[in-house]
């Protein structure tokens, strides 16, 4: 489910089989670090959008989680969103990001960090852009359907 | 003098009038015209379909996937988007294309997924489908996997818009 009006208003209807949310978590970085983080995003976004299509019945894609990367406020703002998730009823929250400290303090978000280093999109031909999400989303789409397996045994 | 003049300087003026309010005329008819029969000359092209990169010779009784990709306007933002299709002969030679889509809740199905063997199966909520895209009585998807239309040219499978499935 994307985030858009007719989706979540199916989501409301079916909330008992979506049980999945997905963060794209990306840095508002509006100094040195612009280009950067613009191509985190351009990534993340299209990794989710992906994602998304695979598995539409089961997870909802939220808003981006933007943060200013020099806060400190930064992990406890994320643990935030994953404990107001997960009281709405979502078993699984999923962060997708390309910056690695959030692998590190993957413990305090409370949610699952999938880190996938970015790559920088920029020229490149839309069927090669395509293959290339389609092969990082392929290791990805294993550890979700993993992770769901986990739950029910 | 006068027996000089064929033409008049009223009939001069008569006949130059009409000539350019003719043109003036015909100037913005003919585009009225065109916009009118519009509609019945676009309908001559395509019916729709969608060239893939799939030879029809080389398709056999297990469904491949068959992606398909083409610009699609989203308000105004246009963008190429790719589909996919589960195409396979049936018994009788016919090329069936399934859509992928789980009719559930919009998932991609797979064949043969998770060891399925001979079945569509969908990961989200386990859902499974006939090899000719019916549903399975208990399990969560309520209608069978849509068809597409399918024709050929010069050798390489095209596909229509999805259609609801009748088996």
């Amino acid at each position: 489910m994307n985030w858009n009006g007719k989706d979540t208003a199916l989501f409301l209807q079916q909330k008992e089989y979506i049980d999945t949310a997905i963060v794209p978590v990306v840095p508002a970085d509006f100094g040195s670090g612009m280009i950067g983080a613009a191509e985190q995003y351009e990534f993340i976004q299209l990794l989710v959008t992906f994602l998304e299509k695979q598995f539409k019945g089961r997870l909802l894609v939220t808003p981006p989680h933007a943060y200013l990367p020099d806060r400190d406020e930064l992990v406890s703002d994320a643990a935030e969103w994953t404990g107001r998730l997960k009281k709405v009823g979502f078993k699984h929250v999923f962060f997708f990001t390309s910056d690695s400290r959030w692998r590190e303090r993957e413990q305090e978000t409370g949610a699952a960090v999938i880190w996938v280093p970015s790559v920088p999109l920029g020229d490149m031909e839309e069927s090669v852009k395509y293959s290339l999400i389609e092969n990082q989303a392929k290791q990805i789409v294993n550890i979700i359907v993993q992770k769901w397996q986990e739950s029910v045994s | 003098m006068s027996k000089k003049q064929p033409v008049s300087r009223r009939q001069f003026l008569n006949y130059t009038l009409t000539g350019v309010g003719g043109f003036m005329a015909a100037g913005m008819l003919m585009p009225m015209v065109r916009f009118a029969v519009d509609p019945v000359l676009k309908g001559e092209a395509a019916g729709e379909y969608h060239p893939t990169q799939q030879k029809v010779s080389e398709l056999t009784d297990t469904p491949v996937r068959v992606d398909f990709s083409y610009e699609q306007t989203d308000a105004w933002y246009t963008s190429e988007v790719t589909h996919t299709a589960w195409v396979y002969k049936n018994d009788k030679g016919e090329i069936v294309a399934l859509s992928p889509v789980c009719k559930h809740l919009g998932c991609t199905v797979s064949w043969e997924g998770n060891d399925h063997k001979d079945k569509f199966f969908c990961p989200c909520h386990n859902g499974m489908y006939e090899k000719n895209g019916k549903n399975i009585p208990g399990t969560p998807p309520l209608k069978p996997l849509d068809v597409y239309p399918t024709a050929e040219k010069g050798g390489l499978l095209q596909l229509g818009k999805p259609e609801a499935n009748n088996v």
